[in-house]
């Protein structure tokens, strides 16, 4: 991968497993930013219901925990990845696979990320020095 | 050759979490270096008595035991309960060990 980073290496993280269904999701988000942070180039291609994460219709439900009015306080998984591409100085890329995308609806994305045509993934899988794939698609 | 194997499973979500740790003691007995990062519901194997192949592990050489402290703390797992062994890391440590030329990780979920 082409870096301004010379000698750090670069990462691939593949989001294949269903985000919600453990704490798939945050470690995704914790490797990211620290990745981010050490200054490496990051690429995160989302597969399945990956996808969703970065839905630009995402609404957080009210949260009865906070005082006030139920009001949502925390950020939605879109907001939390538009926050890291304000801070990542161009070293993320984010890329939704297509195909599980329109499977699943989730078409209203971020400006932010890219749509990619699922046989682009071994492309970019290939060219991160470090790739890791998180999950087994569902 | 250098392993960095990372388990986000516990015992009770599946059979190959043992067969995982199975792994991990056999690529150690074979010479390698292994590193073994516990993550997620993962951190339940670093409890002292969680399982025996922990032990195996902590006794073989060029071996090491990390458990996550974010996710420790997300389960009230506190460090007395821990296998001596293990150390308590975090993200910038797995990032770190990812990132070291010739690791070679696998992520099991």
């Amino acid at each position: 991968m082409e870096t301004d980073n010379p000698g750090k290496p670069s990462f691939f993280f593949g989001l294949m497993g269903t985000p919600y269904q453990s704490d798939l999701a945050t470690s995704l988000f914790r490797m990211v930013q620290e990745a981010l942070a050490q200054g490496h180039e990051v690429v995160v291609w989302t597969c399945g219901y990956g996808t969703m994460l970065t839905q630009r219709t995402l609404v957080r439900p009210p949260d009865m925990f906070e005082d006030g009015q139920g009001v949502a306080a925390h950020p939605t998984t879109a907001e939390l990845v538009q926050s890291m591409f304000r801070s990542s100085r161009g070293h993320l890329k984010w890329f939704v696979c297509r195909y599980c995308m329109e499977e699943r609806g989730a078409v209203h994305q971020i400006e932010e990320v890219s749509v990619k045509i699922p046989f682009t993934f071994q492309h970019y899988l290939n060219k991160a020095d470090i790739p890791l794939v998180l999950g087994v698609k569902s | 050759m250098e392993y960095l194997l990372i388990e986000t499973r516990s015992a009770w979500e599946g059979g190959d979490v043992h067969g995982f740790l199975e792994l991990a003691v056999e690529l150690a007995r074979q010479g390698n270096r292994v590193d073994l990062f516990l993550l997620q519901n993962g951190v339940l194997l670093a409890r002292k008595g969680a399982d025996a192949r922990m032990g195996d592990l902590a006794h073989a050489a060029d071996v090491s035991l990390w458990a996550d402290a974010f996710s420790l703390e997300q389960r009230s797992v506190s460090a007395p309960a821990l296998h001596e062994a293990v150390r308590v890391g975090g993200m910038a440590d797995l990032i770190r060990m990812l990132a070291r030329p010739g690791c070679k990780p696998i992520w099991h979920s």
